[in-house]
């Protein structure tokens, strides 16, 4: 196997923060609009969860902004350069890992990861090819075709296609399908390793407990809008109040005009009131106002799961509307 | 582009299909001659000496390629591109590199070498083995072609074979699959069957690639299918092939990939 000569190229201005930012993006296909004036931010260096029911506009929103889709309107930007309509300019900042990794089943994997970097314009050597099959578990299979591989080791090859590439942004769309738990905890371990690299990653998943553990940051689509970006921490943190309060029954007559809260009675005929933040404070001004004592107001760390849910609570409905029989 | 080609010459190398294409061409080779000496020796068959001695044999085994080469080509051409679209690496493809015309360059010549090379080592291997073969022949003749005739013909047949490749290539990215390359190879050779002389077969490309062999050197005696010099069949296939490469370029610049 031989060694590449061609030069990566290389970016300007690399001390800019935002390694993505894309400004009115919006994709349409016929009258539907898969994505719709996306605007979004992920700051360098950090892992990034992209999270949206099914048909939200993930997978297409990736596809733009790997350059294999057109964007109808809108632009995007890569560490501050323009990157709407420039190929070259993405394929040398970005790499991608989808859920069904594409291959060439007639190729080894160390083949595999020689075209990859041939195609990439990368330089590369035989022992760096080896060290990176080694890495992600695949050296005694580095001479097998991976037609033979199972979906883990697929998967794994990705991941050793992404790490060998030294691209700064990396894309993985729903990475974990079809890995067992043990793929699952090495995939985020090599997700972190990814991270301590320097690289700026795009996570896209449905096990949110894994986006959980492991995204420093989110991005939530429903129906091709942004609906929730922020800081993990601070998106959990501030999306859910308890009040706690006394006594009961006014605490209930007032608590029946907030269809969004759940309540639960306590001993000493206390009552835990679990609301959205967004009415946190007109709950406890009405509370007081009707006659209630307010004992405790605390911020509720709430799981991604609940904020999933509550936040694409919308199409889920619409969804179920589509899919229930004509009567 | 050099590792452009690189990596398409690993993957046509290392698929079986390509491999097995460049294997029938051999076998070809081989098996044809000795089984055309065992048919001459069949009471009543025909003088088949034009296919053993050297150099007739070599526009012999142009001729009999002839008739399968072109669909090969049309076959290889639409593997190579239709291949990446039903593995779902074409994308995967276009993201690592970011240049989707040097991709569809890269295949186009990929196509052309590995059709060439593969026509000539099948062509070499038919010369050498009928060569041999004709040592058996009772009344060996003296050869009515000369080398440059075999030339011309082996030039022409490359000719068909890379077009077809091309229209493969082509017709399978247009249509994102194997089959639609195939049927547009295959709809060309069939169009390639209307007679010669007639208005429309006067700008088919067949008949130009086939003028093309035939004013370089052809076959003794057999008239040439067009009025056309050999420059300006050939200017007219560039031009074809231009245009047919320039669409197939476009389509997948344009087309929003998985």
């Amino acid at each position: 196997m031989g060694i590449q000569i061609e030069a990566a190229p290389i970016l300007d201005g690399e001390t800019d923060a935002i390694a993505i930012e894309t400004q009115n993006l919006s994709k349409c296909y016929g009258r539907t609009k898969a994505v719709s004036d996306l605007q979004m931010v992920v700051k360098k260096g950090a892992i990034c969860g992209f999270l949206g029911p099914n048909g939200a506009g993930k997978t297409t929103t990736i596809r733009l902004l790997l350059g294999l889709s057109r964007p109808t309107s809108g632009r995007f930007l890569l560490f501050g350069r323009e990157a709407t309509g420039q190929p070259r300019l993405i394929a040398s900042t970005v790499v991608a890992l989808f859920e069904d990794s594409p291959a060439y089943p007639y190729l080894t994997g160390s083949e595999m990861l020689h075209v990859a970097c041939l195609a990439a314009h990368q330089k590369t050597d035989r022992s760096r090819l080896l060290a990176a099959l080694d890495r992600f578990g695949l050296g005694p299979a580095g001479e097998r075709r991976v037609g033979t591989y199972s979906q883990g080791m697929r998967q794994r090859l990705g991941l050793a296609i992404v790490h060998i590439l030294d691209r700064r942004i990396v894309v993985l769309d729903e990475p974990m399908n079809g890995l067992d738990p043990q793929g699952q905890a090495d995939f985020r371990r090599h997700l972190m390793d990814l991270q301590g690299e320097g690289r700026t990653i795009v996570f896209s998943s449905h096990l949110l407990h894994d986006v959980e553990e492991t995204c420093s940051h989110l991005v939530i689509l429903n129906r091709g809008r942004l609906v929730a970006e922020g800081t993990t921490g601070s998106l959990l943190a501030t999306q859910r109040q308890r009040i706690v309060a006394r006594p009961e029954p006014i605490v209930k007559a007032v608590a029946m005009h907030y269809p969004s809260l759940t309540m639960e009675t306590s001993e000493g005929a206390e009552v835990v009131l679990d609301c959205p933040s967004s009415i946190a404070s007109n709950l406890a001004a009405a509370l007081v106002v009707g006659g209630a004592e307010i004992l405790r107001f605390e911020e509720r760390r709430s799981s991604l799961s609940t904020l999933f849910l509550e936040l694409t609570a919308e199409s889920r409905k619409d969804a179920d509307i589509a899919e229930s029989p004509p009567r | 582009m050099l590792n452009h080609l690189r990596v398409e010459w690993l993957k046509i190398w290392r698929r079986s299909f390509e491999r097995n294409l460049a294997l029938v061409f051999l076998a070809l080779g081989i098996v044809l001659p000795p089984a055309l000496v065992s048919f001459s020796r069949l009471p009543g068959s025909g003088d088949i000496s034009a296919c053993l001695i050297f150099p007739d044999n070599l526009s012999c085994a142009t001729d009999v390629l002839g008739r399968l080469a072109p669909l090969l080509g049309a076959v290889l051409g639409a593997s190579i591109v239709g291949s990446e679209y039903s593995l779902g690496t074409m994308g995967f493809s276009i993201a690592l590199s970011g240049d989707r015309t040097r991709l569809f360059g890269a295949k186009v010549l990929i196509l052309c070498g590995y059709c060439f090379v593969t026509l000539c080592v099948g062509l070499a291997t038919w010369v050498g083995f009928a060569s041999l073969s004709s040592v058996w022949l009772a009344n060996a003749p003296r050869p009515t072609a000369s080398l440059v005739d075999g030339v011309a013909t082996t030039f022409a047949l490359s000719l068909s074979v890379a077009f077809n490749g091309v229209l493969g290539i082509v017709g399978a990215t247009l249509a994102r699959s194997e089959y639609g390359g195939v049927l547009v190879g295959a709809a060309m050779l069939m169009i390639g069957r209307v007679p010669p002389g007639r208005a429309v077969g006067a700008w088919l490309p067949q008949n130009h690639i086939a003028n093309v062999g035939c004013r370089l050197g052809g076959m003794p005696g057999v008239p040439c299918p067009g009025s056309c010099s050999a420059p300006a069949s050939f200017l007219l296939l560039a031009v074809y092939a231009g245009v047919i490469l320039a669409v197939g370029c476009a389509a997948l610049n344009r087309q929003e990939l998985e």
